[in-house]
C-alpha cells in the first residue's frame, strides 16, 4: 500500500523582520498603521512533537487545576533526568481523569531566536497537545504527520488522559517507505498487534478498527492535515482543527498545556486579569455614553412636549390672571364688610397698659391682620418691659403679645424694644 | 471590539480608556445636568398647569361669591378712582388735616368690581386731628378703608403713611 505525507502539515513561517533600524522605528511610530482598527492574528506557536517525551501520570481526583498542577511537577521531578526548571514543560487533564498526561522538553532544545519568538505567543505548546483535547466515542489512536516526525496519541479510555504518546523522527529526505516503515513501528509500539493492515488508501483518514494487544480493536485515525489553529473563532476560545478532528480549549485550559516559564505565565494571567479589567471599565464607559445619549435623545422628544405645554401655560395664563384677581377682590371686599382696620384704637387701648417711662416711637397695622399691631418703643427702664408685657397679657382683649428678643437694644441708657399685639376680633365690639 | 481593545499595547490601552472615560464622563455629567434642569423645569411647569387647572375649574364658584360679596352693597356709594382722592381730600378738609400728599390711584379690575388703592401720608398732625381723620374715614365703610398704616412719632408730632382703598362696583 502506497503511502504519501500529508500536505497540510508545514509550520507557520515567521514574519521577516523590519530591515534596518530606521524602517523598525518607522514603523513603530507609523499611527495610523498601529491604531487601525484590524486586530492582530492570535499566535500560537506549535513546537515539534519529537522535541518532548510524554508520560500519562496518575493523579488523586480533585477538581483543583491548581493541586493537578503540584502533583504534575512533582511526578515530573521523579521521571524526569533534568530538574523542571530546566525544562518547558505542561500537561493535559481532564476533570474527573485518574491520569494527566505530562510532556516535557529540556530547555536546551530551543534556541534563543525560537523562544523569542514565543513573547507575543498566545500559547506555546507541542503541535499533538492541539488533539489532546479530542473527543470520540470509542478509544482512538490518531496519527499526526509533521513534516519531521510522526506522532501517535494513543487513548484507551477518551474520558482519561492518553495512555501513551510515540513521537518518531523520520530520517532526512525521508522515503514513502520510510514513513511506512515508522508508521508500522510507531503503531506496534501503541500496541496494535503486528503484520495486521490497517493502513487504507493514500493520505486518507482511516476510521479503520484494528486488532490490539488489549484483546479490542481500537480505531485509528491518520488525519490528512497536520493540527491547525483556526484564529475563526474569537473571544477566549481556542479551536484547533486536524480534520476530522476538531479541539477546542478555553484561555485557562490552554494555559495548562502552555509550555513556557511557569513564572512568566503567571505574569500574563495578571497582565490578561488587568487587561479585562481595563476592558470592563471600557464597556462602562461606553454604557456611560449609551446612556447620557439616551438622556439627551429623550431631552430632545421632551422637549418638544415641553414646549406645548408652556404654549398651554401662556395662553391659559390671561384668564387664570382675571380668576385669581377675582377671587382676590371677592376675598378684599368680603373681608372690609366684616372687618374694618382700627390703628388708633388699638394703640389707644395698648398705650393704657403702658409704664410712664415707655414711649412710642412708631405703630404699623397691615391687612390682611386687621388686629395685630406692631409697635416700637423706647424705655428709660428696662424693668419696665416685663411689667407692660405682664399688663398686656392680663388685658382681656390681648389674644397674644410677643416681644421679639432680636429687635430690643440698648443705646445711650434707653432701651428700644418691639412689641407685637394681636387683638382679639371681639375687642372693639363694645366701641363700634 | 473586545479583542481589538485587548490586542493593543498596554500604553495604547490606557490612552484608549483614559479618552473614552472623559468623553463619557463629560457627556454623562452634562446630560445629567440637563436632564436635571430639565425635570425641574418640567416640575415647576406640571404645577403652574395644576394650578391653573384648579383655577379654572373653579371659574363659576369665583363669580358666585364675587356676586355674593357685593349682594349686599350699594353701588352708588362706591368710590372710582376720581372719585376716592377727592372724597379723602373733603374728609382731610373736614377734620383740619393740612399735610396731606396722595400718590396716584391704582385700580385693580374684575368683571364685577373694582378695587382703587391711593397711597397717602399725612405730616406734622396732632393725635387728635388724626383721630378724628379716622373717624370720618371709618363713616365711608366699607367703601373706603384702610390697607396698611403706619404711625411715628417726633417731637410730639405725628406722621402717618397710610393705603386706603375703596370699592367700586361695575354698573
Amino acid at each position: 500500500m502506497s503511502q504519501s505525507l500529508p500536505t497540510e502539515f508545514k509550520q507557520p513561517t515567521p514574519a521577516p523582520k523590519a530591515a534596518g533600524s530606521f524602517s523598525a522605528l518607522w514603523s513603530r511610530l507609523n499611527l495610523a498603521e498601529h491604531l487601525k482598527m484590524s486586530v492582530p492574528a492570535r499566535k500560537i506557536v506549535l513546537l515539534p512533537d519529537s522535541h518532548f517525551f510524554c508520560r500519562a501520570v496518575p493523579i488523586t481526583e480533585t477538581d483543583k487545576p491548581a493541586e493537578i498542577a503540584a502533583q504534575v511537577e512533582l511526578a515530573l521531578e521523579g521521571m524526569s533526568p533534568f530538574p523542571p526548571a530546566q525544562m518547558y514543560h505542561g500537561h493535559f487533564w481532564k476533570p474527573g481523569a485518574k491520569h494527566a498526561c505530562v510532556f516535557a522538553a529540556y530547555r536546551k532544545r530551543f534556541t534563543a531566536e525560537q523562544v523569542e519568538t514565543w513573547s507575543d505567543a498566545e500559547a506555546v505548546l507541542p503541535t499533538f497537545a492541539s488533539m489532546l483535547g479530542a473527543s470520540a466515542k470509542h478509544p482512538i489512536t490518531l496519527l499526526l504527520w509533521s513534516e519531521k516526525s510522526l506522532t501517535a496519541i494513543n487513548w484507551s479510555n477518551m474520558g482519561d488522559a492518553p495512555e501513551s504518546i510515540v513521537s518518531r523522527e523520520l530520517p532526512p529526505e525521508p522515503t514513502d517507505a520510510n514513513r511506512e516503515t515508522l508508521r508500522t513501528a510507531v503503531l506496534q509500539e501503541c500496541g496494535f498487534v503486528p503484520g495486521v493492515p490497517v493502513f487504507g488508501s493514500t493520505g486518507a483518514v482511516i476510521p479503520e478498527a484494528a486488532p490490539h494487544q488489549s484483546g479490542e480493536t481500537r480505531t485509528i485515525l491518520e488525519p490528512t492535515t497536520a493540527p491547525k489553529f483556526d484564529d475563526a473563532a474569537r473571544g477566549d476560545e481556542f479551536k484547533f482543527h486536524c480534520s476530522p478532528l476538531a479541539t477546542k480549549f478555553t484561555r485557562e485550559e490552554l494555559d495548562v498545556l502552555d509550555v513556557r516559564d511557569k513564572e512568566e505565565l503567571a505574569s500574563r494571567r495578571r497582565a490578561r486579569a488587568r487587561d479585562l479589567l481595563l476592558w470592563r471599565i471600557l464597556l462602562g464607559c461606553f454604557a456611560a455614553i449609551v446612556l447620557a445619549a439616551v438622556l439627551d435623545l429623550s431631552l430632545i422628544g421632551t422637549r418638544l412636549w415641553q414646549k406645548a405645554r408652556t404654549i398651554q401655560v401662556e395662553r391659559q395664563e390671561p384668564y387664570v390672571t382675571k380668576i385669581l384677581i377675582a377671587k382676590n377682590l371677592s376675598l378684599r371686599v368680603e373681608e372690609r364688610s366684616t372687618k374694618r382696620m382700627r390703628p388708633f384704637d388699638m394703640i389707644k387701648k395698648i398705650a393704657e397698659k403702658k409704664p410712664n417711662t415707655t414711649t412710642f416711637i412708631s405703630a404699623t397695622v397691615t391687612t390682611p391682620n386687621f388686629y395685630t399691631v406692631d409697635i416700637t418703643a423706647q424705655t428709660a427702664n428696662s424693668t419696665d418691659i416685663d411689667n407692660f408685657r405682664s399688663a398686656l397679657s392680663a388685658s382681656p382683649w390681648c389674644e397674644s403679645v410677643d416681644f421679639p428678643a432680636k429687635d430690643s437694644r440698648l443705646a445711650n441708657g434707653l432701651s428700644n424694644f418691639r412689641v407685637i399685639v394681636t387683638f382679639k376680633s371681639n375687642a372693639f365690639i363694645t366701641d363700634p | 471590539m473586545k479583542a481589538f481593545f485587548l490586542s493593543r499595547l498596554f500604553r495604547e490601552k490606557i490612552l484608549l480608556l483614559a479618552l473614552i472615560l472623559m468623553a463619557a464622563a463629560t457627556w454623562l455629567l452634562s446630560a445629567t445636568h440637563r436632564t436635571a434642569r430639565f425635570w425641574s423645569q418640567f416640575r415647576e411647569t406640571s404645577i403652574v398647569l395644576q394650578g391653573q387647572s384648579e383655577l379654572l375649574a373653579q371659574q363659576a364658584q369665583v363669580e358666585a361669591d364675587a356676586k355674593a360679596a357685593i349682594k349686599y352693597l350699594d353701588p352708588s356709594k362706591t368710590f372710582d378712582s376720581v372719585r376716592l382722592p377727592a372724597e379723602i381730600d373733603a374728609i382731610a378738609h373736614r377734620t383740619g388735616v393740612t399735610n396731606l400728599t396722595a400718590d396716584s390711584v391704582q385700580t385693580e379690575r374684575s368683571n364685577q368690581m373694582s378695587i382703587n388703592s391711593m397711597p397717602m401720608t399725612i405730616r406734622n398732625a396732632e393725635w387728635d386731628t388724626l383721630k378724628k381723620f379716622d373717624e370720618e374715614l371709618s363713616k365711608s365703610a366699607p367703601y373706603i378703608g384702610i390697607d396698611q398704616f403706619r404711625i411715628s412719632v417726633a417731637n410730639m408730632k405725628h406722621s402717618v403713611s397710610m393705603r386706603v382703598s375703596s370699592i367700586e362696583i361695575a354698573k
